[in-house]
């Protein structure tokens, strides 16, 4: 194939394109007889912006509201994401710390009371003031006792 | 409470008791006892009562109070008449025994402790 023909092959193809859409604009129904990229440009298109404006202002309006609404529900849910995610973490460590420390300190504790109770028992019943109240037979066996657990500890 | 403490309360409510056969109760046990402590619990709580019973069984006994063979026994008996605010009936006992007892230690001891009381 020589140069020649494939320069007029390309220009009687985009002469040919060229009256095919002059074809279809002059074929076509549409008083403005306007495609744009396939698409059927229809009236309204053409109507002035100044009679539109109030509409453009009202939907503006009433789009940037919704998107108000929307980052304020979206915030809140973070809020309420934050406080229920901090809440799980705190009863996450409660439960931690009582699984790890509740066998280990009850049974101290109860020792320490029971222990403190022991000593005010005794305080209370090894005072000179009440072991006077005793009768003397009983202080009797009482110095007895004592002696001999002194004994058997030495 | 511990063991020494108990047993320190017991003999001074013993001795400060309003019935006065408690002192009997001393005598037959604390002074008796096999153990220093006890001992010497019971003759300071003997001194401190200060009756002419109490006295008699650190200041005349042989083995007791003052004539004690515990050195660390006698010694505080001997320091806890000598801290008496009354030592009337402390020095009478002395003097009896110093000239009527029939054990020598027992003279011998009552003497010097009589000495000391003298000078204090």
């Amino acid at each position: 194939m020589e140069i020649k023909n494939i320069s007029q092959r390309i220009f009687r193809s985009t002469a040919k394109t060229a009256e095919n859409k002059s074809e279809s604009c002059a074929n076509h129904t549409n008083p403005f007889g306007v495609n744009f990229k396939g698409n059927l440009i229809k009236a309204d298109v053409f109507v002035k912006p100044a009679e539109n404006k109030g509409k453009m202002w009202a939907s503006a309006i009433v789009g940037s509201m919704n998107s108000i609404n929307e980052s304020i529900s979206r915030r809140l849910d973070s809020v309420v994401d934050f406080g229920n995610r901090i809440k799980a973490n705190a009863c996450d460590l409660w439960n931690q710390t009582r699984n790890n420390f509740e066998i280990p300190m009850l049974p101290n504790m109860k020792n320490i009371i029971n222990n403190a109770k022991e000593k005010i028992s005794d305080m209370s019943t090894y005072s000179v003031k009440n072991l006077m109240k005793r009768d003397r037979s009983e202080l009797d066996a009482m110095l007895q006792d004592e002696i001999t657990i002194k004994l058997l500890g030495a | 409470m511990n063991n020494d403490k108990k047993l320190s309360n017991i003999i001074d409510a013993l001795a400060n008791h309003e019935d006065q056969s408690s002192i009997e109760v001393l005598e037959r046990v604390g002074t008796n006892c096999p153990d220093d402590e006890v001992r010497r619990l019971t003759a300071r709580a003997l001194v401190n009562k200060n009756t002419r019973d109490s006295l008699a069984i650190v200041i005349v006994s042989r083995g007791k109070g003052i004539n004690d063979l515990s050195t660390n026994v006698a010694m505080s008996a001997i320091n806890e008449l000598l801290s008496l605010d009354d030592k009337s009936r402390a020095m009478d006992l002395l003097s009896d025994a110093e000239e009527n007892h029939e054990d020598e230690a027992v003279r011998e001891t009552a003497r010097s402790v009589k000495a000391l009381m003298a000078f204090s």
